[in-house]
């Protein structure tokens, strides 16, 4: 093999290494560890991740506002719902449908969820993600 | 003679090897039966919360989906600060497939008298079966007068929930997009204002 082969090989080895370091780092499902106590993810969310999760009290219901981004180039499909609690631990209501959110490569999204009844008083966000 | 001989070799190594493969993962545990009627097992119950996507038309999902979002918006607005009485009107149909529009307002109904924050009264496609129980403990001379209820004592209700549901459909050679909007309104009864409104967009689209 010429000198010039084995550097032609040499580094195509190296950049192969490169990304397979790089594409074996995915990106966790939240931003932070206090969200990602309040996510039930389903898998991999495929580059997509909670930035932000705010909550407060409206009119005496809680109201949650999660801001989601996605990491990926390519268009990603989230399901999500809203699973609410009352002091005691037990679901308020018989849970949400699921619902569906198309992200375009690179593109942030704010889920919005409202609580059933004032007897809620704590959440988790379920998610579940597919390509587009 | 050694051809039979290391076939018979071979054969008993291979029978070894799946005895203690066998012996290592354990002998398959026996299926259970599960209490269904129907063997054959062509229909199953799926989950009543996924998302649909049979067809482009209306769905289970865009029924779940508008009245969460209607109740939720209903919910954090102050109008519903001191517990009013509500009643519920025809949501009109402006689409061009058939919609149960009464089964959407009843799931957002379900979902605020569960809240405890609205009172519902009888709607007017109720009202007969409600003055026919009426009459009956009045009228019928047959219940003591302690305990019956009085005629005359009915709760007007003081809002009124309404609305309708429009959709827009194109559709070109390979993509068919249906565009949904259910519009709801809360008017005061008595001076005709509108308390609160809201509105759920939804578009389907289907790749032919």
């Amino acid at each position: 093999m010429s000198p010039y082969s084995r550097k032609i090989v040499a580094a195509s080895s190296l950049i192969l290494l490169a990304a397979a370091v790089f594409a074996a780092d995915p990106v966790p499902p939240a931003v932070s560890a206090g969200i990602a106590a309040k996510l039930i993810v389903r898998g991999d969310l495929q580059g997509l991740q909670v930035v932000d999760l705010r909550s407060q009290r409206r009119n005496d219901v809680m109201v949650v506002q999660a801001e989601v981004n996605n990491n990926d180039a390519r268009d990603l499909r989230l399901y999500y719902r809203f699973r609410w609690t009352d002091a005691s631990g037990m679901q308020v209501g018989d849970g949400e449908v699921w619902k569906p959110m198309v992200f375009l490569g690179k593109q942030s999204q704010i889920l919005k969820g409202t609580a059933y009844g004032p007897q809620a008083i704590d959440f988790k966000l379920e998610m579940s993600s597919e390509p587009r | 003679m050694k051809s039979s001989s290391s076939f018979a070799s071979s054969a008993f190594a291979f029978c070894a090897l799946a005895a203690a493969m066998l012996t290592l993962t354990g002998c398959p545990t026996q299926q259970l039966s599960q209490p269904t009627v129907s063997f054959a097992r062509q229909t199953t119950y799926g989950d009543s919360k996924s998302v649909e996507t049979v067809t482009n038309e209306f769905g289970s999902t865009d029924l779940q989906m508008i009245a969460e979002k209607m109740v939720g918006s209903l919910l954090e607005d102050p109008i519903l600060q001191n517990r009013p009485t509500l009643t519920l009107t025809a949501v009109r149909n402006k689409t061009s497939e058939y919609i149960d529009t009464k089964s959407i307002m009843n799931t957002i109904q379900t979902a605020l008298v569960k809240s405890r924050k609205v009172k519902f009264t009888r709607s007017a496609d109720e009202m007969q079966t409600g003055v026919d129980e009426l009459q009956r403990q009045n009228q019928s001379g047959l219940y003591k007068s302690q305990g019956k209820a009085k005629i005359g004592n009915m709760s007007a209700a003081k809002y009124s929930l309404e609305g309708e549901i429009v959709s827009i459909v194109k559709q070109s050679v390979n993509t068919k997009d249906v565009f949904y909007k259910m519009t709801l309104k809360l008017y005061d009864v008595e001076d005709g204002s509108i308390e609160w409104q809201d509105e759920k967009e939804i578009r389907k689209t289907t790749k032919r």
